[in-house]
């Protein structure tokens, strides 16, 4: 698997891998799922331990051809921010049982929409599209996929959302309770950071 | 009853739309559990508003996708043309059909039903993780479609009139609904009424 993480990491030991699959038995999605299956499921990914503040991935890290990277949390919370007129924005929590850089899995090419970093310590089994192919008949890896269905259907929902009230009240003009930004642009650059 | 390649279907679905360790063979075995349909010219495959019960795959032809934009506004969004998928997000969140999907000449689509779909994607099968993983690449693709079309756009010099920022609005979302995909070229998806639009943008109420 290839390294795509920024900043430095704790080597995944065998504490970590029995870390994970005991995390994951505890989270709801995850607790039907066979011991056994559990296991081959942890020991295709990579368990990542984080410090505090640690940088998970930065926004506009490249995403390599044939796909990327994605985090599954199993302790702990991300938080994921967008730079945006010099700040940066925070536009989610990924929590325990949610994925992080899950565009990455499919993408083919492009870069990193977020910068993700651990709000305290955190435990994340990392893994690619190759786990998926590698464990066909896991109950864990079809909790996983179900999960992603859910979790990308929602992001399309809520960024469509977004975009239509940002262009809404660019067009009603502002409030006085909301004096700035003024354009959709500007509106746009709030929520998904870059250079306007 | 009209005779499909269901295996040459598949592996035309499969170049175009590329899902990760999916087998031709296995999305053949999804599709044999869809319902094909025969559309003539101006037949509805979906209507905007309505309970998604199916999801399909446009398998010969094309389908004009128009929805009401957010001033109720009728708009015509693309041309889709065969192969493609249509109307999964409805059965992966529940929302209602997001445009309506009208046949521009004859087309024939497969329909998977929603109690179908349930039970596939809850399947501990080959057949189960194709119909995951093409859906699941799908959603990636819209969404990240239109988050490179969004930094795209703020990065460029646009400027910050009400004009573009209505035509950019409904090029987004439409990418985010999955009727128009930056990567696929114009013989896929062909975007409509947009030179006119340019012409005549529309006005600022």
């Amino acid at each position: 698997m290839a390294p795509e993480v920024s900043g430095t990491s704790v080597p995944a030991i065998g504490e970590d891998l029995a870390a994970c699959v005991a995390g994951l038995g505890r989270l709801p999605a995850f607790s039907g799922v066979p011991g056994d299956h559990l296991r081959r499921f942890v020991l295709a990914g990579t368990p990542v331990r984080l410090q505090p503040g640690q940088v998970l991935v930065r926004q506009d890290d490249p995403i390599p051809r044939g796909g990327g990277l994605a985090w599954l949390v199993v302790e702990g919370v991300l938080q994921a921010t967008v730079r945006g007129g010099g700040d940066d924005r925070p536009v989610g929590a990924v929590r325990p049982g949610e994925v992080a850089g899950e565009l990455g899995l499919f993408a083919d090419g492009g870069r990193r929409s977020a910068t993700l970093t651990a709000e305290g310590p955190a435990l994340c089994l990392r893994f690619d599209a190759g786990l998926l192919e590698a464990l066909p008949h896991n109950r864990a890896v079809l909790v996983l996929e179900r999960h992603l269905m859910g979790s990308l259907a929602r992001r399309i929902r809520k960024t469509n959302l977004a975009i239509q009230k940002a262009w809404r009240e660019a067009s009603a003009g502002d409030s006085p309770e909301t004096p700035a930004p003024t354009g959709f642009f500007q509106r746009l650059a709030a929520l998904f950071g870059g250079g306007r | 009853m009209m005779h499909l390649d269901l295996a040459a279907l598949a592996s035309d679905f499969l170049g175009r739309f590329p899902a990760p360790g999916v087998h031709p063979r296995d999305l053949a075995a999804v599709l044999e559990l869809a319902r094909p349909i025969e559309l003539a010219h101006g037949d509805a495959l979906c209507r905007e508003g309505e309970r998604g019960e199916a999801m399909f795959w446009l398998v010969r032809g094309a389908v004009r996708v128009s929805h009401r934009d957010f001033k109720g506004q009728p708009r015509d969004l693309a041309v889709l043309a065969a192969p493609a998928l249509v109307g999964h997000m409805a059965l992966v969140d529940g929302s209602n059909r997001s445009a309506s999907c009208i046949a521009d000449g004859p087309a024939v689509a497969l329909a998977l039903d929603r109690a179908g779909f349930q039970r596939l994607t809850g399947e501990d099968t080959p057949r189960g993780a194709a119909l995951r993983r093409v859906v699941l690449t799908s959603l990636a693709r819209q969404l990240g479609a239109a988050n490179r079309r969004v930094r795209g756009l703020l990065d460029a010099a646009v400027p910050d009139d009400p004009d573009t920022a209505e035509l950019e609005l409904r090029r987004i979302s439409g990418t985010l609904d999955g009727w128009k995909l930056d990567d696929l070229d114009d013989s896929d998806v062909r975007v409509v009424r947009t030179d006119d639009d340019l012409r005549n943008p529309p006005r600022r109420r």
